[in-house]
């Protein structure tokens, strides 16, 4: 069998396997360019589930199957970069591994069950940035990109009140006969939804889970100690009553004794490392304590 | 660490990737916006091999708490304001993703970008023809400005 035939042979059987959902592109010639197909995960023909999708390009060399051909994933819908990268090591082993046979038939397979098995969106919804988890309520749309119920809702409500406050700055012979028509944030396309539906979903996970704040062990052990320190200062008189000195006549002794840079060394309680010397009068702490940090320098 | 609202959420991953990740030109005054996430400033520079090789611009971004449903007010700041068929000399730009066609998919990022490709479109360095009128009138918050785009060469 000739190099020609045995590629008709390949293309007829896969048109007849997938029939309109495959497409033969020939050149001038009438030699086949390309074969593409946009592959969607296996749902029991239940096209709503299949939330991810991707175009499969190949282009044949001359001397396909004995050369490899040269595969191109194009439109990924609900795929990140990190799963492309894996799809494509995949059908590269496949190539190899089917190098002088058919493969195409294969490569579709290959890709259709590796997106059976991830078929939940891997990107970020455009809105808020964070990802789909197990629970999340999103939407796919017609256009097949992706976003939390609760970021579209929210996209739909605004632009929706938008456009409305636009037309009313409007003169009457100026408005659009047209109503609101909601679209897609990332391609603009029309898109169709119920924004009351859409309304009542809660906040994204990660994002709802990100705003929680828990206090950790490491923070009970540092406000207990936080509270030690606070005790002691506050019986050692550190810590001044505002209100209560404000009506006390303050009074500066300027005596210059070397003895309070000494004490200052002395750490006390190895909590109250970096405080001021324990004194017994709360008002000439604030004097000595500046007092001392001068001399020390000197 | 307090509750921070969507938008500051938003606004928070979208620092740490322009920090980390930055398009060629451009950078971020990382320091004030970690102070006020609301207002950013942007240091651009102009592309190699267009009328702007060698400048530099600034940028400020303004937030609402809106945002990303609401578009930043961007605005050119600083002493060199780009000469442009559609900046004006009081740092306003004329352009559609800025208004009419912000939509939340869009980022500091693909904003800088465009701006950065507006500018390197342009084939003659000039202000826009009604400059000193809209100067004198505008207010100060170009968002308030009903623009008409029309030109879609530079």
């Amino acid at each position: 069998m000739s190099q020609l035939e045995r590629v008709q042979e390949e293309l007829e059987a896969l048109e007849a396997i997938f029939m309109d959902d495959i497409s033969i592109i020939y050149n001038e010639r009438g030699c086949v360019d390309l074969v593409k197909s946009v592959i969607f995960p296996s749902t029991a023909n239940e096209v709503d589930k299949q939330y991810v999708c991707v175009t499969l390009e190949v282009k044949l060399p001359e001397d396909y199957p004995d050369s490899k051909p040269i595969i191109a994933l194009k439109s990924p819908r609900g795929l990140d970069d990190s799963t492309i990268d894996h799809l494509h090591n995949e059908i590269q082993k496949k190539c190899d591994e089917y190098l002088g046979q058919p493969v195409i038939y294969e490569l579709i397979e290959l890709i259709r069950e590796n997106l059976t098995e991830s078929n939940l969106p891997t990107c970020q919804c455009a809105v808020c940035l964070y990802g789909f988890s197990d629970g999340d309520s999103f939407t796919k749309t017609q256009c097949f990109h992706y976003f939390h119920n609760y970021c579209l809702a929210n996209h739909l409500i605004i632009t929706g009140k938008h456009f409305k406050e636009e037309q009313e700055k409007l003169p009457a012979w100026k408005r659009s006969t047209k109503a609101f028509q909601a679209t897609c944030p990332v391609c603009r396309d029309a898109i169709y939804c119920d924004v009351d539906e859409l309304k009542t979903a809660l906040p994204p996970r990660e994002l709802d889970d990100a705003q929680k704040f828990e206090v950790t062990h490491d923070l009970k052990v540092l406000q207990q100690k936080m509270q030690q320190l606070f005790n002691y200062q506050k019986s050692k008189g550190g810590i001044i009553d505002i209100e209560a000195e404000e009506n006390k006549l303050l009074l500066i002794t300027n005596s210059n004794d070397s003895q309070v840079a000494d004490d200052s060394v002395d750490p006390g309680p190895s909590l109250a490392n970096n405080i001021a010397p324990p004194l017994s009068n709360g008002l000439q702490t604030r004097h000595q304590r500046h007092y001392s940090k001068y001399t020390s320098n000197r | 660490m307090t509750d921070m609202s969507p938008s500051e959420r938003r606004l928070q991953k979208e620092l740490m990737s322009l920090i980390k990740d930055p398009p060629p030109g451009v950078s971020v005054d990382a320091e004030q916006a970690e102070q006020n996430l609301l207002q950013w400033t942007i240091h651009m520079e102009g592309a190699l091999g267009t009328l702007y090789e060698g400048e530099q611009f600034q940028l400020q971004f303004k937030f609402s708490n809106k945002y990303p449903f609401d578009s930043p007010e961007v605005t050119f700041v600083g002493s060199n304001i780009p000469i442009h068929p559609h900046v004006y000399s009081n740092g306003h730009i004329c352009l559609s993703i800025l208004t009419d066609d912000w939509s939340p998919a869009l980022s500091v990022q693909s904003v800088c970008l465009s701006i950065v490709s507006m500018l390197s479109s342009c084939k003659d360095k000039q202000r826009p023809p009604d400059n000193t009128f809209y100067v004198k009138t505008c207010s100060k918050n170009p968002k308030k400005t009903k623009w008409w785009y029309h030109d879609d060469s530079v």
